[in-house]
């Protein structure tokens, strides 16, 4: 009796410290049932105590001693838990220990309490930080969406992070339509999506409400899904759907924008004796960037060349839609017999009466190939640069103008220029010399001295581009190259045997054939004749030793002479076919005379100049 | 660099074939193609428009006679169009005496009317 009164007021300071765990919640919520239990049994002698959630009847049944129970009770009455006595070993419990149990009953029934109002109080932050990590997400999300991204990159980022946020084993993103793709992210290597429905599933729908595709999750335990986790994912699939569907517009515009640009720039360039020719266009780093560049060149009546390379100002579709009429104008100018500058004046005339903002430099010039006589003059352009064998390079900045559209009436200067065999003419747009990373006396300086280093139009057009492009040129460049042949004294090449060599082998000796003066008819003829023996030394060894074919060519006097030698032994004799066509219309255009040897077959084709 | 295409357009037993870039013997195996391609499909009347063809040699022109050789055993011809500017291509069919051979009009219409229209008649 004593005792058990000595251990009601220990069980007062014990419940006491109970409430104060409870209190400052430093115990958690089965920690705190754990103490009551164990005080209980310890404060009633009752050989087991435990404490059970909800209402249990107060009195045990059964047979044997009686069970002692005892409710914990919320603040508004209801039944949080009860607590279980079973009965000493020996008897039944004293009296006194229904005092306890009450009191030790009410006590604990405040620290559950406090403890349980923690426990709630730590999920619902829990719960609020982890919608803060998700809204977090979102809006990085959709920062790096708007950047402009391939489509399958920004798929990829989307289905990852929905599946990262919601803690789903995979996220599958499906797109439909044109370019239709399907994206998977997974939390592990391994495997793919489980057959069967999504856990959850948003469609992607573009801005115009069209159905694009779906992004789907699989694979994580709905009970765990909330409504938080729908949200998310379908706010992360109208993100996505927005970019992509406003990617694709821009990329449809680019791709329009780039096709009226090609389809504005000459399909070839004109093809005359005594010059090489070489041109190139080239986008911005964005394919949206396509502009107003072009270059043209032109044969005319009198054999002439006119050449031109501008910018319209601006980008996308109109600048190249304007570029086209200005193109056409010019070229229609030049064939009047318009000179440079003369050409250009009237075009700025046009510019000035389409009375929007149109803007563009051009730079226009006449070569007649055969003499080297240059007349050019420039509307606002970089100046034509000159790189002449052995005296370097030079800018012709002689005929410098305002731009087209600037002026009204502007003075218009022609600058003149002999260019000597063996010269090379470059017209370019300020894309290939200027760009952020670069000055323009810094461009201007290392195109000079990419020209200098570099013989063939061809190569030297790529090389020009590709260093523009090395800078990450934001613009768009045209260049145009144009070699003005010497005669040398022999023309040799040697090529694999194989019949896409020998359209190389006319390209060269036309080209070689037209600096040394020999006329456009006798060209044309002696190129069909070597092209057939050409071909004849590609087809015909057998055995070769050699896989290679052999052309030489030299303008000696009043004659041309070609040689056309191949490494191998022919069939014998010579099979009749389409190739001994060849032979005759060899014979038909120049003297032949075949040498066999055990080495090779040597044609040996002669005809006067002209 | 200059590309080589052959463009068809066939309807029932009439084809114009358009070729453009240089006929040597690397190109010549996929026009032979075409032409095949062609007749064995049912065409017999055939107009080639070789306007924008810049280059062409023996073996291109073995290729339209071999055509031409299948065409006369149904009596029908093929006709060419050149441009009068391309004066070194009919040049090569002057020298081979295929001008004799050959109908060359200047243009598309003139061949059609000589070569496919024929079947009216």
């Amino acid at each position: 009796m004593n005792e058990l009164a000595e251990g009601s007021a220990a069980l007062t300071r014990v419940a006491a410290a109970l409430l104060d765990a409870g209190l400052l919640a430093r115990v958690d919520l089965d920690g705190v049932l754990a103490v009551i239990a164990d005080v209980a049994r310890e404060q009633t002698r009752a050989q087991a105590a435990r404490v059970v959630p909800g209402a249990l009847p107060e009195a045990g049944d059964g047979p044997g001693p009686t069970r002692l129970t005892a409710i914990l009770r919320g603040p508004d009455g209801e039944a949080m838990a009860t607590l279980v006595l079973d009965p000493p070993t020996e008897g039944a419990f004293e009296a006194p220990a229904v005092e306890v149990a009450e009191a030790l009953a009410h006590y604990g029934a405040a620290a559950v309490h406090r403890a349980r109002t923690f426990a709630e109080a730590e999920a619902a932050a829990s719960r609020e930080r982890g919608h803060a990590s998700a809204m977090r997400a979102l809006a990085e999300t959709a920062v790096r969406l708007n950047a402009p991204l391939p489509i399958d990159a920004m798929l990829a980022d989307v289905t990852e992070t929905a599946r990262r946020i919601v803690g789903a084993r995979w996220a599958v993103s499906t797109l439909s339509g044109d370019v239709a793709m399907r994206v998977v992210a997974a939390a592990d290597g391994d495997g793919g999506p489980p057959a069967g429905a999504p856990h959850l599933a948003a469609p992607l729908r573009g801005p115009d409400g069209a159905d694009l595709g779906a992004l789907e999750l699989f694979d994580k335990r709905s009970a765990d899904l909330d409504e938080t986790d729908q949200a998310i994912v379908v706010q992360l699939a109208q993100l996505a759907a927005s970019a992509i569907g406003k990617e694709r517009l821009l990329e449809a515009q680019a791709r329009l924008a780039a096709t009226l640009q090609r389809s504005l720039l000459p399909e070839r360039l004109p093809d005359v004796a005594g010059v090489e020719m070489a041109a190139r266009y080239a986008s911005g780093v964005a394919e949206v960037d396509v502009g107003g560049d072009w270059y043209d060149a032109l044969t005319l009546p009198d054999g002439d060349l006119f050449l031109v390379v501008g910018d319209v100002v601006g980008k996308g579709v109109e600048a190249a839609a304007a570029m086209g009429q200005l193109r056409h104008c010019l070229r229609t100018y030049a064939f009047e017999g318009l000179e440079p500058a003369a050409a250009l004046e009237r075009l700025n005339v046009l510019v000035n009466t389409l009375g929007g903002s149109e803007f563009a430099t051009v730079v226009a010039a006449r070569l007649t190939p055969p003499t080297g006589q240059l007349r050019y003059a420039s509307a606002g352009h970089p100046p034509p640069l000159v790189v002449t064998p052995g005296a370097g390079a030079e800018f012709l900045d002689g005929a410098q103008s305002v731009p087209l559209g600037a002026l009204p009436r502007p003075a218009w200067g022609e600058g003149r220029r002999v260019l000597s065999p063996g010269s090379t003419l470059v017209l370019y747009t300020d894309g290939l010399v200027e760009s952020r990373s670069l000055s323009l006396d810094v461009g201007l300086e290392r195109l000079a001295a990419a020209a200098q280093g570099c013989g063939d139009p061809a190569i030297l057009v790529d090389h020009l581009l590709e260093l523009a492009t090395s800078g990450h040129q934001a613009d768009d460049s045209a260049v145009l190259a144009i070699r003005l042949t010497a005669c040398a004294e022999q023309f040799r090449i040697r090529l694999p045997a194989e019949f896409a060599s020998v359209a190389a082998v006319r390209r060269r000796l036309r080209t070689f054939l037209g600096a040394c003066g020999i006329d456009g008819q006798t060209t044309d003829e002696v190129t069909l004749a070597c092209s057939e023996a050409a071909a004849n030394a590609v087809e015909h060894p057998v055995a070769p030793r050699h896989h290679s074919i052999e052309v030489e060519a030299s303008v000696e006097g009043e004659g041309i002479r070609v040689v056309v030698r191949d490494f191998g032994q022919w069939r014998s004799p010579p099979p009749v076919s389409e190739r001994g066509r060849g032979l005759a219309l060899m014979r038909m255009l120049m003297d032949v005379e075949v040498a066999s040897r055990a080495s090779g077959t040597e044609v040996l084709l002669r005809r006067p100049r002209a | 660099m200059r590309e080589f295409t052959v463009e068809a357009q066939a309807l029932g037993p009439h084809a114009i074939v358009v070729v453009t870039g240089e006929i040597d013997a690397y190109t010549a195996p996929a026009l032979r193609e075409k032409f095949l391609e062609l007749v064995d499909g049912g065409v017999d009347r055939l107009v080639v428009d070789l306007r924008r063809v810049t280059f062409i040699e023996s073996v291109g022109l073995g290729t339209l006679i071999a055509v031409r050789k299948r065409l006369r055993r149904f009596d029908r011809n093929l006709c060419i169009v050149l441009d009068a500017g391309q004066r070194s291509i009919y040049r090569t069919f002057e020298i081979t005496g295929l001008t004799n051979i050959f109908p060359i009009h200047p243009t598309v219409e003139a061949a059609v009317e000589d070569c496919l229209d024929e079947s009216a008649a």
